[in-house]
């Protein structure tokens, strides 16, 4: 499954890419694999703040709605917009076109205590997949 | 490491806002409890519930209230469904409970009712993964809508499932339709005329309830569908459930969420 260097991720299958004082946040290979075919993705207005480790957003597949969970706490600064009409972008992209929101990062000092790329695939590996 | 106990709640009828909020207050208590809740109920008055993600413009809002029936947004994915003559289950669990991927766990679930089923005399079988359509486009009806690992009798849509799932837990909701009332099934859908007939003659092709066809008085009764249902799982699991009440502080998370006017409306 493809984790790609330099991202920083969550327990809950999100990635942060950071970028100066920004980070763009997305799900998983592994994550959209696991969901199947997404169908829906609902997603904060530009200006509204996330949390770490708290719901920013949804997505769906096969019946099912499933939380999107913020690795990093800040403000919205930019949402894929494209995933309202192209939610499948998520399943063929993840760490690309799949994007989801761009944060102004309130504590750059949260992305330490998420996993690296090696420790988040040593992950997927010990959860049997 | 504690055991997960299983746990069966037997609830009453109410409203479409007030049981989407006790069953997302049911996936809170679960992923705290780390115990399974198994909730029947039914809606009184009759419900269409729409899913999270599903846009209205399928919907037909004077249909609705023309059946005399509310109109209610669900947690959880999917399409619409008509809450009719039907039981409805609720089931949170902790993800562990019933591992995989989105798709293994309505397998096991289906699993479960399939063996529910059986022991009510209805000859279900579960649709293999091919029975998923391909694409993504979304039917407004739950039940003209085939997916993998559901329950068919003869080849036709028996039970709608829908899911959603939050850190470390998930909830299912599952339709268990005694019979489907195909024309106020249309009139969610579709104005009077030749698209609700379209509507009507799609679903009795593609839908059935339970016992469709079942004269009225041989029906199984709700406490005999609960007991078969419960008898499912406690096989398909190898658990025993034991009957409770739900907890009042579950009752007050309820509560408090319908506080806010339009959680769960339309």
């Amino acid at each position: 499954m493809d984790v790609p260097e330099g991202l920083r991720y969550t327990q809950d299958h999100e990635w942060v890419k950071v970028n100066g004082t920004v980070g763009r946040v997305g799900i998983t290979a592994f994550a959209q694999d696991q969901l199947g075919d997404i169908v829906f993705v609902e997603l904060p207005a530009v200006g509204a703040s996330v949390k770490a480790g708290a719901a920013f957003g949804v997505v769906e597949s096969v019946k099912s709605m499933s939380d999107l969970n913020a690795p990093v706490s800040g403000r919205v600064l930019a949402v894929n917009g494209a995933l309202a009409d192209h939610p499948e972008q998520v399943n063929k992209d993840p760490y690309g076109d799949g994007w989801m929101i761009e944060v102004e990062l309130a504590n750059a000092a949260e992305t330490n205590a998420l996993m690296s790329a090696q420790e988040y695939a040593d992950s997927t590996k010990s959860a049997g997949h | 490491m504690t055991t997960t106990r299983w746990w069966v709640v037997s609830d009453a009828p109410a409203s479409g806002r007030e049981q989407m909020a006790t069953d997302e207050a049911l996936l809170d208590l679960a992923r705290e409890s780390h115990d399974v809740w198994l909730r029947f109920y039914r809606f009184s008055p009759p419900a269409l519930s729409v899913g999270r993600g599903q846009s209205l413009s399928g919907i037909y809002r004077p249909g609705v209230a023309e059946i005399g029936a509310d109109l209610v947004r669900r947690p959880s994915g999917g399409s619409a469904v008509l809450h009719d003559d039907e039981l409805t289950y609720a089931l949170a669990a902790p993800l562990g409970v019933v591992p995989g991927d989105v798709t293994e766990s309505y397998r096991q679930i289906a699993e479960a009712l399939l063996i529910a089923l059986k022991k009510l005399g209805v000859a279900a079988e579960l649709a293999g993964p091919e029975a998923a359509p391909a694409g993504r486009g979304r039917a407004a009806n739950c039940f003209v809508a085939p997916s993998a690992f559901e329950l068919t009798i003869g080849g036709k849509k028996a039970v709608g499932s829908a899911q959603v799932r939050r850190r470390g837990g998930l909830l299912q909701h599952g339709a268990l339709a005694r019979t489907l009332d195909f024309e106020r099934w249309s009139a969610c859908f579709s104005a009077p005329g030749p698209a609700r007939l379209g509507w009507q003659t799609q679903m009795e092709a593609r839908a059935t309830g339970l016992f469709q066809h079942w004269p009225k008085a041989t029906r199984p009764s709700d406490l005999a569908i609960e007991q078969a249902v419960v008898a499912g799982f406690s096989e398909r699991f190898a658990v025993e459930l034991k009957p409770v009440s739900l907890p009042v502080e579950t009752r007050e998370t309820a509560r408090a969420a319908l506080s806010v006017p339009d959680r769960f409306a339309i």
